[in-house]
């Protein structure tokens, strides 16, 4: 007897998060890009240099095929390939084959520039469910200012319309900086005219190695603030509806119903929080996630263990524990990078007449 | 080959088969599962579920019905009449194919 309706993906995830099934997995098949983007979390070396990654090699097609099946046995449903470039893989089309033959939903992440019809025609009989692909400007000039690659605007686009001509949904995904802040209302009618979804992210995520790329690159305060004052970006409901965790909530679900591979096999509890659990390539995958120290650790966090933050004294609902591991070097001190999304978006919420509820004046007070 | 002389065989359908482009688990005993191209979630009762989970892996319907009679403890001419009822029914939202 199936039932249908949308509050089922939420009992699908309370009963995941009750027994730490792995829901939701990103696999990174490389760190190997054909562009040159600047704002990227990678550091440079990993994404110019080969198959071989930090002194070890990227996982081999048939390792990836076998971490599928141990994937799909330990309840995996929702998978996101990304890279790097995963175009630069020439085995895709066999891992995506492999994995509709386990009965995923997938979704990959790309920069569509080397998308050929064929892969196009290959994805949709793989059943991919999504494409997001990475649009940075409106043109050419603004676009391929960021991705450092010049032409590269043009063939995004050709592999968008070859995805949509093959029927596959499109997201662009727009990350917001300096260089590209004024342009987004033309981005989105790019994607509209594309009969292409959007997501917009004004929040720039730190280097893998610690860089601040947020300050370099990412938007000012106020620029901030501007960005979430737009009702476009940030509808109404996600500033007021916001559910204020309780104080043995987890923070989020990290390590508990989602988790990341990377490209050598290192699995780590989140994309961001780069704390290695252990590797597939030595471990099987169920092994890993029911028994590693790192990740009963990082279960083990709730509200009431994280610290106030150093800069403002409080704690931020927007508190991203890979975020702060990487700046802080802790998971539960909230990073700097959370501190300013919270003000800004208090200072948006301010400007809209609405009363937001992103921090508590600190851990212990906490509902 | 021997075949199963239970009048079950005669009502259930040969085959059923799992509509390629679903995506699907069983967790906990639920079997959920989604449809990529309507962007809709089912979820299976507990018994709808076993027979879910018995013809992902390969079984026939007759193989389903014979372990929902374990499971639920009930007669295999019941479980035949029920697991039958399930797969037309999962046939007539799409969730089935033919073979």
């Amino acid at each position: 007897m199936p039932e249908a309706g949308p509050s089922l993906l939420e009992e699908l995830h309370g009963l995941a998060e009750s027994a730490f099934v792995p829901l939701t997995m990103v696999l990174e098949l490389t760190h190997r890009c054909n562009q040159d983007c600047g704002h990227c979390y990678l550091p440079r070396t990993s994404r110019t240099a080969g198959p071989r990654t930090g002194g070890s090699s990227e996982l081999g097609t048939e390792e990836w095929l076998r971490v599928l099946g141990e994937l799909a046995d330990a309840g995996t449903l929702f998978l996101t390939f990304t890279g790097g470039e995963v175009l630069l893989r020439k085995d895709l089309p066999v891992i995506l084959a492999a994995a509709r033959q386990r009965s995923f939903r997938v979704e990959v992440f790309t920069n569509a520039s080397l998308l050929t019809a064929r892969d196009a025609d290959l994805w949709a009989d793989a059943g991919v469910a999504a494409v997001g692909v990475s649009v940075y400007g409106p043109d050419a000039a603004c676009h391929d200012a960021v991705t450092g690659t010049p032409g590269s605007f043009d063939r995004t686009l050709s592999g968008i319309r070859l995805l949509r001509k093959a029927g596959i949904p499109v997201k662009f995904k727009i990350p917001l900086m300096a260089g590209n802040a004024s342009t987004y209302p033309a981005i989105l009618a790019l994607a509209r005219s594309m009969d292409a979804a959007w997501q917009v992210d004004p929040v720039l995520t730190p280097g893998n190695d610690g860089s601040d790329i947020p300050a370099r690159l990412g938007l000012c305060d106020e620029a901030l603030a501007e960005a979430f004052a737009d009702p476009l970006l940030c509808p109404t409901e996600s500033l007021t509806n916001a559910v204020q965790p309780g104080p043995d909530d987890p923070p989020c679900s990290a390590g508990r119903t989602f988790g990341s591979i990377g490209p050598c096999g290192d699995v780590y509890p989140c994309l961001q929080w780069l704390t290695p659990a252990g590797s597939v390539r030595t471990s099987p995958f169920k092994e890993i996630w029911t028994g590693s120290s790192a990740l009963i650790q990082a279960r083990a966090i709730r509200w009431k263990n994280l610290k106030p933050c150093p800069s403002c004294g409080k704690t931020h609902y927007s508190h991203c524990q890979g975020t702060s591991a990487i700046e802080r070097g802790d998971p539960i001190i909230p990073s700097g990078a959370s501190c300013r999304l919270t003000a800004a978006v208090d200072r948006a919420g301010a400007r809209r007449g609405l009363k937001t509820v992103l921090a508590a004046s600190a851990a212990k007070e906490k509902p | 080959m021997k075949t199963n002389p239970s009048p079950l065989n005669a009502r259930l359908p040969r085959e059923g088969r799992i509509a390629a482009r679903l995506a699907h688990r069983v967790i906990e005993g639920q079997a959920f599962v989604l449809d990529p191209k309507e962007n809709v979630l089912h979820r299976l009762n507990p018994s709808a579920s076993l027979v879910w989970k018995a013809l992902s892996e390969g079984k026939t319907p007759g193989q389903a019905a014979q372990s929902l009679a374990q499971e639920f403890e009930v007669g295999l001419e019941e479980a035949g009449r029920d697991t039958a009822s399930f797969i037309s029914e999962l046939r007539d939202k799409g969730l089935l194919e033919d073979a």
